[in-house]
């Protein structure tokens, strides 16, 4: 039977899942007793039946996971990538003449500190600030970001008074694509502070804030 | 890494192993999806920090996570106890059953039953988890009992194939 041993090549699966008839079964038990081939192929598959069976119909059709994972596993991503870019941020402020201290403010765990700073043209460059009374003056927290620059800039940070008067309050060169926060303290009391600009150090104006 | 990477790498994560993960989680949690969904993400934050335990097969990543969420399931269910001050006579190990290993490979044997054809996958859900005979399954599927002698024939090879590209050999 000729036609009938053909067959018997795709029989292995149905013998080890135990899905032939008892007649198909015995006659495929008859065959393997001969076939070396359909043998060794009955082996290959021998221990499938014992893989699926740590698996359930439940685990094949499971649940997908809530839709606002991704977006929530992206969402920390992106506070991850921002808390290291501040940390790793390397500022060289200058000492002004009005410039009192120049700190790092430890940086784990802070968002971004104050509001946005007004572009005032379309600079790689964004920020935000706040200002704050303290004994003797004012504390200015700056963030500044760059985006797309190609090389690093020097940039400055000035307090303008109400009367029109200047105070250099840092000055730090920006490396492209990392961020930095900058707190300084100043003897211009909050109240004196008309507003803020980032400059240039060639003096052009790229982000103004106003209290 | 660049932003576009870093994405990518958390994306990556959560297409390979959220739904596992996930149902593990559940698992875990005993059917608390807000305490589940915290384990997967926490889980999933920690792999993607640590790049590196994804260098190696599917399964031993798989191993990685499930071990790590089932710590932080553990962990989570302490500190849950020690806040809202519990007394419990039960061990905080034994309220999270430790078949890591089993449910591993169950899982990855899920996955590689899901990445068959429709076809393929089929015939193995009624000729394996139903338990029909060839002919009660070509009945049901309106083939020929040969044509279910044929498919199982190709379906299981394939699924041996998906196996072993994740590391399960057996």
């Amino acid at each position: 039977m000729s036609e009938r041993t053909d067959d018997f090549v795709t029989y292995d699966a149905a013998y080890v899942l135990g899905a032939l008839s008892p007649e198909d079964r015995a006659a495929f038990e008859e065959h393997l007793r001969t076939c070396e081939r359909c043998s060794r192929a009955v082996a290959e598959l021998a221990g499938l039946p014992g893989l699926l069976s740590q698996a359930t119909p439940e685990m094949i059709e499971a649940e997908p996971p809530p839709d606002r994972l991704l977006p929530a596993l992206l969402h920390h991503v992106r506070r991850a990538r921002l808390r290291r870019t501040l940390t790793t941020f390397g500022v060289a402020v200058a000492a002004a003449a009005a410039v009192l201290v120049a700190i790092f403010v430890p940086l784990a765990g802070t968002g971004t500190a104050g509001t946005a700073m007004t572009p005032l043209g379309a600079y790689p460059v964004q920020a935000t600030a706040a200002v704050a009374a303290v004994s003797g003056g004012s504390r200015v927290d700056m963030s500044c970001s760059y985006r797309g620059a190609s090389r690093s800039a020097g940039y400055l940070l000035v307090a303008i008074r109400k009367d029109g008067s200047e105070a250099e309050l840092a000055t730090w060169t920006a490396t492209p694509d990392r961020d930095a926060r900058i707190s300084v303290g100043t003897n211009v009391p909050p109240e004196e502070i008309q507003a803020l600009e980032i400059r240039t150090t060639s003096g052009e104006p790229l982000l103004r804030w106003h209290p | 890494m660049k932003e576009a990477a870093e994405d990518q790498l958390m994306r990556a994560l959560h297409d390979d192993h959220a739904v596992a993960l996930w149902s593990y989680a559940l698992r875990l949690t005993g059917g608390d999806r807000a305490r589940a969904e915290d384990v997967v993400q926490e889980t999933l934050l920690r792999a993607w920090k640590h790049p590196r335990v994804l260098d190696q097969t599917q399964g031993s990543a798989r191993a990685w996570l499930f071990t790590v969420a089932r710590r932080i399931a553990i962990d989570d269910w302490r500190s849950a106890a020690h806040r809202s001050e519990v007394s419990t006579d039960t061990p905080p190990e034994l309220a999270i059953p430790d078949d890591t290993d089993r449910a591993l490979q169950g899982w990855l044997v899920a996955e590689a039953l899901r990445e068959l054809s429709v076809a393929h996958r089929e015939v193995l859900m009624l000729c394996y988890f139903q338990g029909l005979s060839v002919a009660d399954a070509a009945a049901r599927l309106g083939i020929s009992p040969g044509t279910v002698k044929s498919r199982t024939h190709y379906a299981l090879r394939a699924l041996k194939l998906a196996l072993e590209e994740k590391g399960v050999t057996r």
